[in-house]
């Protein structure tokens, strides 16, 4: 085990103190609806914009030159040459990603893309990504958050933001990125369903086996989690990540809207009011039988062509019918997977908690009942902000609010294509994060001087119907018989599940060490280039901050590592000390020399130094605390 | 080197655990050790601790790992033992009747295996406290085939 590389954002030491008195804001960045709130007093607090509302519309609006004129409610309630909706769908995402039917969006693509590239939206003649429109909600947030609070409006803010938990990896890491724009600090992802059982479980103590039922603007998770006292530990979460609210606007527009009426806003890049229209009839649907079309169409909208008049909840029912068993079906089987069952014995699940929007539907109620029968239904809390009040709670508890814990899960497996395409899993899903899994590959043909690895995403046995995440490659292997060469590949997940894949070539002396991150969305570089452009006062250059960040490391790793062998002492030889002592200094003077590469190789040479000492050091530490505790237990 | 998680937990190394109690210290472990309450510098305790919860907890794991520290290694491609004639022959039976079987003779297979599995733990319980390790090898690599059938299956007729 190697001294583990932190990726965590870094904070230097200076501003740590003032930092730490800062706020920790808790996010929900939804599909259709967004909420930021913080706990004060106890009490979660929701900021609202101008007209007093708590809930925020994830809409972006644009003026004919494609200059961004409005967010949120304004954005979606006002009349605007572009808009942009539900952009969280197309996080992390590319060309190849993308099932585009023309209709869905009102906006065209940059279509002269590589399909490893994010995507680009074109609005008038700018164009935007989608990490760049998440972040202009994010700031948006942000802005009602330090308005609501009175606090100087550059300022750097923490938040928890919460993600569906079937995001995968790019989606997870395109989030964070957009935060690092919108000038905020990740303290932690948390998915979605985690923070409504966390809302439901702090709000009543409640404890057991609980299942949430999270259907969204655009997403579908079903997430298992085991509640006790102080300790919330995610069993399972499975989903489906273009499954929810928005599929029901679009059958509804298709249903009650003439061919040419649908094409015409396409046409006129107003298609969302169609939506606006079918929104409303599906909420209405929630407690009418039936609807009348006409009373929902504006006195200045009468070219609009409907294809009936009346619209009624059967209808709707049916039409919708087959989504609503994809969800039930991906319940069940998260169920079995889990080798769980419904009923009151403490390892069965005792309840069902519903949250998102579309979770009014009462098809899908009824369809619930027929699993969880026995068991309760819980809809107690208001389901548009039972994420953002579990965000919330989830920030009071990193600030030091509380010492409640969450053990989340990684909701898809990781692995490596290998020869044939077939991929070899190294991490399962529903893994408990933060976890380390090794691996050992070999070459498979004589004299092979290089060796590829593709890291994929996913359930599927070929890595082509798998999420492919990264590739990196170890050239200049010594060329040998096939399986003489041996590299040991290890894929790290952090407390946030986002993941970091070493590699390392076991026979040549000299270790080889790549750390990838998925880098699908945007890497240092990219994140960096929007930085410049959307923040007036960045001065420093993309070297410089990767020689920061490195720097801010090796001085991390130093400090561990110099308070662990005073306090480790006797774990180790005299000579081994010396060796780590004096890779030690060696680290310590490239810093002073600020030069890059001199300070990732003497990082290297410090691990491989220090690798037999942190492991004893690890084991001792565990020791202790066995010991220590164990008459309590 | 091989890391022993009975140790890690100080629980007696043994097939039959208290599975409360090892919950209780998991739990007591991550509220000193997982990264939210200990900051990044305990991560390293926090995966170990994940992992050996995750090999403790399930039966197919926690034998696996107590062949593993008795040097019968049933999960290296290589080094594993080789399965049984036998046990093959059986297994390629259930996967025939399976693949002929209808709705309602697959629910019947479930619950065959259901008490097959239940039977073949307490085989490998007596094995292992007995100290018959290769016994208990062919015997938990018979499980996992089951387990996996088991899962097909269910998620087929779901």
């Amino acid at each position: 085990m190697s001294l583990l590389k932190i990726e965590e954002p870094q904070i230097n030491s200076e501003d740590n103190n003032n930092d730490n008195d800062l706020p920790i804001l808790g996010i929900d960045l939804g599909t259709t609806n967004s909420l930021v709130g913080i706990v004060i007093n106890n009490e979660t607090r929701f900021f609202r914009d101008l007209q007093g509302r708590e809930l925020h519309k994830s809409v972006i609006a644009f003026d004919e030159k494609g200059n961004i004129k409005a967010i949120g409610n304004d954005a979606f309630e006002n009349k605007y040459p572009h808009k942009i909706f539900s952009i969280k769908r197309l996080m992390g995402k590319g060309l190849d990603d993308i099932s585009i039917s023309r209709e869905k969006y009102d906006f065209e693509f940059d279509r002269r893309l590589g399909n490893k590239d994010e995507l680009e939206i074109e609005i008038a003649n700018r164009k935007f990504r989608p990490t760049e429109i998440s972040s202009y909600i994010l700031k948006y947030l942000k802005s009602l958050a330090i308005k609501g609070l009175g606090l100087n409006e550059d300022l750097k803010i923490k938040a928890v933001i919460t993600v569906p938990a079937y995001f995968d990896e790019n989606a997870k890491t395109a989030t964070k990125n957009a935060a690092e724009i919108a000038g905020i600090e990740v303290v932690r992802l948390v998915n979605e369903p985690t923070a409504a059982a966390l809302a439901y479980g702090l709000e009543n103590s409640r404890e057991g086996i609980y299942a949430v039922y999270d259907l969204g603007g655009g997403t579908f998770d079903i997430s298992i989690l085991k509640m006790q006292k102080g300790v919330f530990q995610v069993l399972g979460v499975s989903g489906n990540n273009e499954l929810g609210g928005d599929d029901f606007d679009e059958i509804i527009i298709n249903e009650i809207f003439s061919k040419k009426t649908i094409e015409s806003f396409h046409l006129n890049h107003s298609r969302n009011i169609l939506k606006k229209i079918a929104q409303k009839i599906k909420e209405d649907l929630s407690i009418k039988q039936n609807v009348f079309l006409e009373e929902y169409l504006d006195n200045n909208l009468k070219n609009i062509e409907l294809t009936k008049n009346i619209f009624s909840q059967i209808d709707f029912e049916n039409l919708i019918s087959s989504k609503i068993n994809e969800t039930i079906k991906i319940t069940q089987n998260l169920l079995n997977d889990l080798d769980l069952e419904i009923g009151k014995d403490k390892n069965n699940v005792c309840g069902l908690i519903l949250v998102g929007g579309s979770s009014k539907i009462p098809l899908i109620r009824k369809e619930l009942n027929k699993i969880f029968d026995k068991t309760k239904i819980y809809t107690n809390l208001n389901p548009d902000c039972v994420v953002a009040q579990g965000a919330v709670m989830q920030a009071f508890n990193l600030g030091g609010g509380n010492r409640n814990i969450l053990l989340d899960v990684i909701p898809l497996s990781l692995g490596i294509e290998m020869i044939g395409g077939i991929v070899d899993k190294i991490i399962y899903r529903n893994t408990t994060i933060p976890i380390i899994k090794s691996k050992e590959f070999t070459t498979y043909a004589d004299n092979q001087t290089g060796i590829k690895f593709h890291i994929v995403q996913g359930e599927r046995e070929f890595a082509k119907d798998c999420r492919s995440l990264a590739q990196f490659e170890i050239k200049n292997i010594q060329p040998l018989r096939a399986g003489m060469i041996k590299f040991l590949v290890t894929f790290k997940i952090d407390a946030d599940g986002l993941l970091t894949v070493s590699a390392i070539d076991k026979n040549s002396n000299q270790k080889k060490e790549i750390v990838v991150k998925p880098s699908f969305g945007l890497d240092e570089a990219q994140i960096k280039n929007i930085l410049i452009d959307s923040l007036k006062n960045a001065k420093e250059d993309i070297g410089e901050r990767i020689t920061a960040q490195n720097i801010s490391e090796a001085q991390q790793n130093i400090n561990f590592l110099k308070r662990d062998l005073l306090e480790f002492n006797d774990l180790i030889a005299n000579s081994e000390r010396e060796e780590i002592l004096l890779n030690i200094a060696k680290l310590e003077r490239a810093i002073l020399s600020k030069d890059n590469s001199e300070i990732s190789l003497m990082i290297q040479n410090l691990e491989n130094a220090s690798q037999n000492f942190i492991l004893q050091k690890m084991n001792k530490s565990l020791e202790k605390y066995v010991n220590k505790n164990i008459d309590n237990i | 080197m091989i890391k022993n998680y009975f140790k890690i937990f100080s629980i007696n190394e043994e097939f039959e655990i208290n599975l409360d109690l090892l919950e209780e210290k998991y739990h007591n472990f991550q509220k000193n050790f997982h990264p939210d309450i200990a900051g990044i510098e305990k991560i390293e305790e926090s995966i170990l601790i994940n992992e050996g919860y995750n090999i403790l907890k399930n039966p197919i794991s926690r034998a696996s790992h107590i062949l593993l520290i008795h040097g019968v290694n049933i999960e290296d491609d290589v080094e594993a033992p080789k399965l049984d004639k036998e046990i093959i022959a059986e297994i390629i039976t259930i996967r025939e009747n399976i693949a002929y079987a209808n709705h309602e003779e697959k629910s019947s297979i479930i619950n065959k295996i259901k008490t097959d599995k239940k039977t073949i733990i307490s085989r490998i319980s007596i094995d292992i406290f007995h100290k018959k390790y290769d016994n208990a090898a062919q015997e938990l690599m018979k499980l996992k085939y089951l387990d996996k059938i088991l899962k097909d299956l269910k998620n087929e007729l779901t």
